[in-house]
């Protein structure tokens, strides 16, 4: 059973948004598949979030409703045939709202909350506060699961530089963060800095938040009084740049169904000092300072002594940093799998003891597979299953997809089967639009992240893959453990945290710019273990990941074919000396660098190897003394490999270097970018290359492997020795038995 | 004024931040804040209401719930073509009063049904069943 989620509006950074997303990794979390569905969105989250009209269920399925004022959704959930639940973090107050053009709304909302009752079984309030009004409209099985706070994504490096240096200032200074309702209390806020003003003339109050129209008077009035500055609706960035600008976060909020700036401010090591009201308390939990009656003379005092106060202030902040010990995801988790299970959605079986010899059922999933399929870790994939499969009962869970641009669905959905071995192919509902992609990338990469921000930046990356999602969940017990190929498609980083407990995950880790995205952090800290190609990969993971799961250098085998070079240089005519690159030609792999440094290596010398590209083209590579040949077949590969001067790897992102391993194992040196960590550890522990920086020193490289090639050639068969499929396969199998057994 | 912290000498906090007042010479009353719970709306009934309130479509819109220049241009129209408006619009005046008829009979059945079925609920229970058999299928017509 899938368990969906229906939202009235899904922005990035709202509320609701972060609900929806938060819930959607918790369910992950607990093996549920499902999809968020938005009666309307902001533009850019089509690939996380899906229109109403698009939401598919089976009667087993739940459907969960962010109920919201002005939403048409409560009548499209009753009239839905399936489970139902009800996602409430409070509405709008009424009596704060009470004559004016929203009083309408709220009253429509609450009466809409009271029929919702008896047509559903599970309410779920983000707080003990919102639970309370579910219970009082109605509800019969209401459960709090609050939101969640990652404090990492409030640690100082988090805060955009350019609004900190705008915001931060030596005076002592109030924030506010959320967005400025009635419930926001903007008057008394303002009545409070008034006070402290009479106390410290040059203080400030920061008001991060989008201000609602309604209340345009009152903000008028407040970016008028000295000392305010209202900065309007912010990013994520700009939340902890305003957090962290401030003495002390404020809040007045009345009737806050939840309070999570509250957790947030925590996180970012600002003392809190806030109004007890609706789920303030909860939120507070004895951290922090909370006040029951707004008496503003007193409270300026307050929060001058809380702000300035150095034994005070650390003895708070120390007590907040306990409590968000508890606020992390785990809690939620816990509370969330408590609700469900109430209602009977329980984890997904897990699979039968193997009885007897039998092999164990492993479902390998990656991203493409296929004959024809190129790509460094499909390859791998490929090479992994044909060594395994008479071990194994293996079965493939992969896309219908053979371009990795665009994910289109170019084979058709369902099983089949490639070299024998059964292949299930699930099919993308969204292809990839790789211009949105690129333009998304420029603008999110460098900067810091809310997880809903990053989920939508992974959608849109793809492959999406929600029947595997599905199957993993319904059919999961049918295997007993899943090797899971590529951290960075959400093809395996919504897959693993699925299985994480069966799975052996191969990261293919590579310096990455997504690799700097927290939420990539379910990837490589659930699995039973990491399985990656090289000390430098892993290197990688534990800078970034420290908590990662139990991982082990396993990389790959090297088997030479019987090579006859002589065949590559008659078929493709190459007398002389020629260096040779095999791969996707792209931007990506490092080509435009090669090509400069190349033309410098040709006004050099006089008598410059000739440059011999061979793979899938998707760029113009023509320049004098460069040679283009398409994708070559495997033993043309072989052959090339063995009679170039060297092989060329110009990418800067390697798990692996499979090329640069291929070379060693016929002999044939490397000519390496310094730029991939992986590339330049392979060069050293092996000495059977050069690396290169930049045009200079390509020009070098090239001129020591002339000089060098004989001892070069020597050390890299050495070096390639080490690499056999036996020592890999074992690797595998002890894994996969392990797990296995510990079940 | 209570202040809760577990990591805080409450008392001695307000004690201080008091007598600084009273050295500044101030005195200040609390904010007065209501603290009602929200209250909780019957639906079908709230519907009724709301029906009522749409019902007449030759009536304009509340003057909040549109721009003021397009408010200002339409009560103009109005002013002049109030007669035409109401013969255009009768038929779908009448339309709306009848759905709203139909609409309060249905919820006020509804209401009274429930209720009854409350009474009957819990008239089982004290004499000890937890609750009302489930309604029986309709028996089959034989054929033949």
């Amino acid at each position: 059973m899938a368990v969906h989620q229906l939202v009235p509006h899904f922005r990035l950074g709202d509320e609701t948004a972060r609900a929806a997303v938060q819930l959607r990794v918790l369910l992950r979390r607990l093996g549920h598949a499902g999809s968020l569905h938005a009666e309307s969105q902001e533009p850019g989250t089509e690939a996380l979030v899906q229109p109403v009209e698009a939401l598919r269920v089976q009667p087993e399925d739940w459907v969960l409703l962010h109920h919201a004022p002005g939403s048409r959704l409560p009548a499209r959930l009753l009239h839905t045939p399936c489970r139902r639940g009800v996602v409430f973090g409070g509405l709008p107050s009424l009596r704060l709202n009470r004559g004016t053009p929203r009083e309408r709304a709220v009253l429509a909302a609450r009466a809409r909350l009271s029929g919702m009752a008896a047509h559903v079984s599970l309410g779920l309030g983000l707080s003990a506060f919102a639970s309370a009004e579910l219970s009082r409209a109605g509800y019969r099985e209401v459960h709090t699961v609050p939101l969640f706070v990652e404090a990492g994504r409030f640690a100082a490096d988090r805060a955009d530089p350019a609004l900190r240096a705008r915001v931060e200032s030596k005076a002592f200074t109030l924030v506010s963060v959320g967005p400025v309702t009635a419930e926001a209390r903007l008057e008394d806020l303002l009545a409070l800095h008034r006070e402290v003003l009479r106390i410290r003339p040059d203080a400030r109050l920061v008001i991060a938040g989008e201000v609602d129209p309604d209340l345009a008077a009152l903000a008028s009035e407040a970016s008028r009084t000295r000392g305010v500055v209202l900065l309007g609706a912010v990013s994520h960035a700009g939340r902890v740049a305003t957090y962290r600008s401030g003495s002390v976060l404020v809040s007045m909020r009345e009737d806050a169904g939840s309070s999570a700036e509250l957790l947030e401010a925590m996180a970012a090591e600002v003392p809190v000092l806030a109004y007890a009201a609706g789920a303030v308390p909860e939120t507070l939990d004895g951290a922090g300072v909370a006040f029951d009656e707004k008496r503003f003379a007193l409270l300026a005092e307050l929060s001058l002594r809380l702000g300035t106060d150095g034994k005070l202030r650390t003895r708070v902040l120390r007590g907040q940093r306990r409590r968000l010990e508890v606020a992390g995801p785990h809690g939620s988790e816990e509370r969330l799998s408590a609700a469900l299970e109430s209602v009977g959605i329980h984890r997904p079986p897990r699979p039968a003891r193997r009885t007897g010899r039998r092999r164990p059922r492993v479902g390998i999933i990656v991203q493409r597979y296929g004959p024809g399929i190129t790509g460094g870790a499909e390859a791998h994939a490929a090479q992994v299953v044909a060594r395994l499969v008479s071990r194994w009962d293996i079965r493939l869970l992969t896309s219908c997809a053979t371009d990795h641009l665009t994910w289109a669905n170019a084979l058709p959905p369902g099983e089949t089967r490639v070299d024998g071995v059964p292949v299930l192919r699930f099919a993308n509902p969204r292809p990839r639009p790789m211009r949105e992609l690129n333009a998304l990338s420029r603008r999110v990469f460098g900067r810091s992240l809310d997880l809903d921000e990053e989920e939508s930046w992974m959608a849109l990356q793809g492959p999406l893959l929600p029947g595997l999602w599905r199957h993993l969940e319904e059919r999961g017990a049918e295997y007993d453990g899943f090797v899971a190929f590529t951290s960075l498609y959400v093809s395996t980083a919504w897959s693993v945290p699925l299985v994480a407990d069966r799975t052996l995950l191969v990261p293919t880790a590579h310096e990455d710019e997504a690799l700097a995205f927290d939420a990539y952090a379910e990837v490589f800290e659930r699995p039973r273990v990491l399985l990656v190609n090289t000390p430098e990969e892993l290197d990688l993971i534990h800078r970034r990941f420290p908590r990662h799961a139990r991982a082990r250098v396993v990389g790959v085998g090297v088997d030479a074919p019987a090579v006859q070079p002589g065949r590559f240089r008659r078929r493709y005519e190459l007398p002389g000396e020629y260096l040779l690159y095999v791969g996707r030609v792209e931007r990506g792999k490092g080509i435009p660098g090669l090509l400069e440094a190349y033309r410098s290596l040709r006004a050099s010398v006089t008598d410059a190897p000739t440059l011999v590209l061979a793979g899938e083209t998707s760029m113009d590579v023509r320049a004098e003394g460069v040679r283009v040949l398409g994708r070559v077949s495997e033993p043309e590969k072989w052959d090339g490999l063995a009679g170039a001067l060297a092989a060329v790897v110009p990418s800067p992102r390697e798990s692996l270097s499979l090329l640069a391993l291929e070379s060693f194992a016929v002999g044939t040196p490397v000519l390496g970018s310094a730029a991939s960590p992986v590339v330049r550890g392979h060069v050293q522990r092996s000495r059977a290359g050069v690396t290169f920086e930049d045009p200079a020193t390509f020009v070098d490289a090239v001129a020591e492997v002339r000089r060098e090639r004989a001892a070069l050639a020597r050390s890299a068969r050495r070096y390639a020795a080490r690499y056999r499929w036996e020592r890999v396969v074992a690797a595998y199998r002890e894994e996969m038995d392990e797990m296995v057994k510990r079940r | 004024m209570k202040l809760l912290g577990r990591d805080i000498d409450a008392r001695a906090l307000l004690q201080a931040a008091r007598e600084r007042l009273e050295a500044r010479g101030i005195r200040e009353e609390a904010l007065a804040v209501e603290a009602e719970p929200e209250p909780v709306l019957e639906p079908l009934s709230f519907l009724v209401r709301a029906l009522e309130e749409d019902e007449d479509s030759t009536q304009p819109l509340a003057a909040s719930d549109r721009p003021a220049r397009v408010s200002l241009a339409r009560r103009a129209f109005r002013l002049a073509c109030q007669s035409l408006i109401d013969e255009v619009l009768e038929r779908q005046r009448r339309f709306n009063a009848r759905v709203r008829e139909a609409d309060a009979q249905l919820a006020a059945e509804v209401i009274q049904l429930r209720a009854r079925l409350e009474v009957l609920e819990a008239a089982e229970r004290k004499r000890g069943r937890t609750a009302l058999p489930a309604p029986r299928s309709k028996p089959r017509k034989r054929r033949g």
